[in-house]
């Protein structure tokens, strides 16, 4: 897939003057092959993007068979006949497979899917090939949020699991407010100052966070940094396909932008002559961002690494064009993610550990790797 | 307009991911030491746990899962030896628990839960995740939460789980056993005049016990005077300062095969030479198997501590009343 | 799909009475005036030079008539229509803005790159995505930008990996893949070695000749604008000191009061154009 820089097959680069050749005469004919190579195409987009739900759809069967009991595929595909039939009684195994261990790798995908978009989008936004959605702040808000309601007992009583989630992203929508207040002036957007205010209130809330830690309860403290660490667990149905609907709508909104964050990777001043309505275009992908980023980690904490490192790594093997970049890294950092659960489910059975250690650790080393091939190649 | 919108938005996540609501069956108000406990069921069947969680169990589970070591002392206390069919890594009491199937304690695998069939799981509350129990109650696996406040929390706890498996004569001589030891330790105690004491429960950050803990109240039984009584939280944080100023005349460091403090940080005491404790001599060390878990065993636990806190009051019988 | 059409009878830019200063709100009271009272008109067709020391407000001008930089006070009319009534893709279908300052930090491709000029025309259809793909007719009109600005032979190499020179040969291009009617470029000859300096004017001129670009150019070097433009703006400190045609501004009196320096202004050989030739180190102050 990587795209070579070889000579054109039309003349020289001898053709310089503004002879008035070319342009009396007809026009040269386009050369597709070359633009085929140093462009993106709706062949090779078709051809990458297939083989990436290849690999995600055989990632998900392959998470689908580990958990506390190897269940094989054969089986797999028999239960979920089974339960896509509606046939009766499920087994134990039928159960675990269908209400424990499929919910919660479908929560995964969608998960690394929203968490890797916003990367990408965040990424062109910020014109760093670093930025993260955590910068925005309100990733610290929602987790203020959680922490709040657990300190205050929410979490130990009834409605539990509906209401922390819910303190989660109201805690987000308050971080969203204060960074808009802080980093907006005058009806216009300026990326420095979003980034200063993500910053800050990453830091105030932060704190926040580890007081509110301090003074809880040990017993409950441990499960609120368990918690903070990033971890997935199965979702019920109905919750699912809510959540579910809501990101997609957030992922829709993202993709309807892609030539837009094109551009605006170029820069405001280039974005404008372009035609672009900059302020707007700031506030959209800032507002859905942020909404996306603060539901994500209500129901499942700070997960890491994937934000990040998905966007750069597809970028630095696939290009920049965000036509591509953004649904690739959505199906990449939905596989990871899925893998990492799997391996944090796997690993110290009966127990579990939090998925966001699985995804620092393995999303580390991997980048580097793909730094020193990717240094290699250049020089 | 926009931001209701949103917060409309905002709830269905949340909403949407709830399990069974659960009404407002809050515990009552339960008897004192000596009284019985009332009210803890509602109908013969139904039970209410401490989460305030409502439980209609039609007969008694033969499939229980246990979720803590002092669940699983209860549960082998009650003779469901046969009906256990899951417990925790650190279960070791009594023996026959290190047989049975293990699932995670903090962070309990859901699949081993659910692999296990169980059709009652008894569980710590502060442990257990919201959204595990909400898939349980999706699942339709009845959980059952405990928290122990205090002493006689336990004892309810066993009657209810006695009633629950229709073992009752069980359950009654249990508590009458427990009761009947707590109350000789009343006895000999009570000619000594209370000493203060300070429970450590972690060395660093220094975190004791407080009301709300089971433990602070145990103390008491002792005939001991917790320091951080008037501390506002369960498991409270004191100041090394506060700790001089109180000047504890007997420190209790829990020592045993889960939660343990070394030697070498009892030692650190050593330092504070001005401390009663430290002057007389009273570091004293207790099991923690039997304290820091509010299971059957908890009067041995207050046994200890008795023990420790008035050791003049058991010279007496230095042969007999074995643990 | 709406464009400014071009009324030829129009200016192509009319300014009347632009005053322009940075920061907004409180902080906008202590600013300098960067304009002020700015009048003059573009013909369709003509190349207009914008010359002036640094900080005269060149850039400034130029963002302002790409619709880049926002209208405080003043107004000016696009082809007669008000710029400030205009949505930005509309302007940008008629209008092609190269900047100064070109650096990119994410790998794209130069043909990538110049394909992007050609954003302002696609079309948009109800269902798609936000998607598009490039037409071939796309690939046609970037394909002879990047062989008229002499980087076809790296249309395939990231941008990140390019000398300033090569990034600015490409952004002209993005630019005129655009298909403007009128081309706005600040100091498009900064990075340019000789060659490509003397390319780039050429190509200019000739487009001005065959398609009747009208051409705003902002330059320091004072014998590019002699040479091919039609008119020069000379700005002094916000205002405009002296509009006219070449020879009427580049005299030794007006640079002497505007650039504070004493410069040689003879005519070119060939041309019989102005010509500014500083002066040579043995006689570095005072004239002839």
């Amino acid at each position: 897939m990587m795209r070579t820089s070889r000579p054109p097959s039309t003349p020289p680069a001898g053709m310089l003057a503004p002879s008035t050749e070319s342009s009396r005469t007809s026009p040269r004919p386009v050369d597709e092959q070359l633009f085929h190579q140093s462009t993106l195409t709706a062949a090779r987009w078709t051809k990458v993007i297939g083989l990436l739900l290849i690999t995600a759809i055989v990632s998900a069967f392959v998470c689908l068979q580990f958990g506390a009991a190897y269940i094989g595929l054969p089986q797999i595909f028999h239960v979920l006949f089974q339960g896509v039939a509606g046939s009766g009684e499920l087994d134990t195994t039928a159960t675990i497979l269908l209400h424990v261990r499929l919910p919660r790798v479908f929560l995964g995908f969608l998960i690394g899917c929203c968490l890797a978009s916003v990367g990408v989008a965040l990424q062109a936004l910020l014109r760093n090939p670093l930025a993260d959605p955590y910068l925005l702040g309100v990733s610290s808000g929602a987790a203020l949020g959680v922490s709040v309601a657990v300190l205050a007992g929410v979490g130990t009583t009834m409605l539990a699991a509906s209401v922390l989630p819910i303190c989660g992203f109201l805690g987000s929508l308050a971080a969203l407010l204060v960074i808009y207040r802080l980093a907006a002036s005058y009806d216009r957007l300026p990326v420095h100052s979003l980034l200063l205010a993500g910053v800050i209130l990453n830091a105030i809330f932060s704190a926040l966070i580890m007081f509110v830690t301090s003074i809880m309860d040990p017993n409950r403290s441990f499960g609120m940094m368990t918690w903070l660490m990033g971890s997935l667990t199965a979702p019920t149905y109905p919750g699912l396909l809510v959540f579910s609907l809501y990101l997609v709508v957030g992922l829709t909104l993202l993709l309807r932008q892609v030539r837009v964050l094109n551009i605006m990777a170029f820069g405001e001043e280039s974005a404008r002559s372009l035609g672009i309505d900059t302020e707007r275009t700031k506030k959209y992908i800032f507002l859905v961002s942020a909404l996306m980023t603060g539901a994500v980690v209500s129901v499942s904490g700070m997960i890491g690494f994937i934000g990040m490192v998905v966007p750069h790594a597809v970028r630095l093997i696939f290009g920049a064009d965000h036509r591509l970049l953004l649904p690739a890294a959505a199906l990449v950092g939905g596989a990871f993610l899925m893998i990492a659960d799997t391996f944090a489910r796997t690993f110290v059975s009966p127990s579990e550990l939090p998925v966001g250690i699985m995804t620092a650790l393995a999303g580390g080393p991997f980048f580097i790797y793909l730094l020193v091939w990717r240094k290699d190649q250049m020089s | 307009m926009l931001l209701g919108a949103l917060l409309l938005l905002a709830a269905w996540p949340g909403l949407a991911f709830s399990g069974d609501e659960t009404s407002h069956m809050k515990r009552r108000q339960q008897g004192i030491l000596t009284g019985m406990p009332f009210m803890a069921n509602i109908t013969v069947r139904t039970f209410v746990d401490d989460a305030g969680r409502k439980l209609y169990v039609a007969k008694p589970p033969t499939r229980v899962v246990s979720l803590a070591p002092s669940i699983t002392e209860m549960l082998f206390a009650l003779g469901l030896d046969e009906e256990i069919v899951g417990v925790t890594e650190f279960c070791n009491y009594p023996a026959a628990a290190l047989k049975k199937p293990k699932v995670g304690y903090a962070r309990p695998s859901l699949e081993s839960l659910v692999a296990l069939r169980p059709d009652l799981i008894v569980a710590p509350q502060e442990f257990l995740r919201a959204d595990t129990i909400a898939k349980l109650d999706e699942l339709k696996i009845p959980v059952f939460l405990l928290e122990a406040k205090s002493v006689e929390d336990i004892l309810i706890q066993i009657q209810s789980l006695g009633k629950m498996f229709n073992r009752t004569s069980l359950s009654d001589a249990v508590t009458g056993s427990m009761r009947a030891r707590m109350a000789e330790v009343t006895r000999r105690i009570a000619a000594s005049p209370k000493k203060r004491v300070l429970y450590v429960l972690n060395s660093h950050p220094l975190i004791t016990v407080g009301p709300g803990s089971y433990i602070h109240q145990m103390i008491g039984l002792a005939g001991g005077i917790n320091i951080a009584a008037d501390s506002g939280a369960a498991y409270p944080k004191l100041s090394l300062e506060t700790v001089l100023q109180e000047d504890p005349e007997v420190l209790i460091f829990p020592v045993g095969s889960m939660e343990s403090i070394p030697k070498n940080e009892q030692q650190e005491w050593n330092r504070w030479g001005n401390l009663s404790a430290v002057r007389d001599g009273r570091l004293r060390d207790v099991s923690s198997d039997a304290l820091n878990r509010p299971g059957p065993r908890v009067v041995e636990g207050l046994e200890h501590l008795a023990r420790a806190i008035h050791p003049d009051a058991y010279l007496s019988d230095t042969t007999s009343q074995r643990q | 799909m709406t464009m400014v059409t071009q009324d030829r009878s129009q200016s192509a830019y009319d300014v009347q009475g632009l005053n322009f200063r940075y920061g907004t709100g409180s902080s906008s009271d202590k600013a300098p005036w960067v304009l002020q009272g700015i009048n003059f008109c573009v013909q369709p067709g003509e190349m207009l030079g914008i010359v002036g020391p640094n900080g005269s407000g060149k850039t400034s001008l130029l963002k302002l008539l790409a619709k880049v930089t926002a209208l405080q006070h003043g107004s000016i009319a696009l082809f007669g229509k008000p710029l400030s009534h205009l949505r930005q893709e509309v302007v940008a279908r008629s209008v092609a803005f190269v900047p100064q300052d070109t650096y990119q930090a994410f790998p794209f491709s130069v043909a990538e790159t110049v394909l992007m000029g050609r954003f302002p025309h696609r079309h948009r259809k109800i269902w798609d995505l936000g998607f598009g793909w490039d037409t071939s007719e796309d690939r046609a009109i970037a394909q002879r930008a990047m062989m008229t600005m002499d980087v076809w032979h790296i249309a395939g190499r990231s941008v990140t990996g390019l000398s300033g020179g090569e990034r600015q040969r490409v952004v002209i291009a993005r630019a005129l893949a655009q298909n403007p009617e009128i081309l706005l470029l600040d100091e498009p000859t900064a990075f340019l070695d000789l060659q490509h300096h003397i390319e780039i004017c050429s190509v200019l001129h000739r487009l001005k000749l065959e398609r009747q670009l009208t051409i705003v150019v902002v330059s320091h070097d004072l014998n590019l604008a002699s040479e091919y433009c039609d008119r020069v703006l000379l700005l002094d400190q916000g205002r405009v000191f002296r509009l006219g045609s070449p020879e009427d501004v580049i005299q030794p009196e007006i640079l002497r009061t505007v650039y504070r320096c004493h410069v040689l202004v003879d005519k070119h050989p060939m041309s019989g154009l102005p010509r500014v030739t500083l002066p040579s180190r043995n006689h570095q102050s005072g004239g002839p």
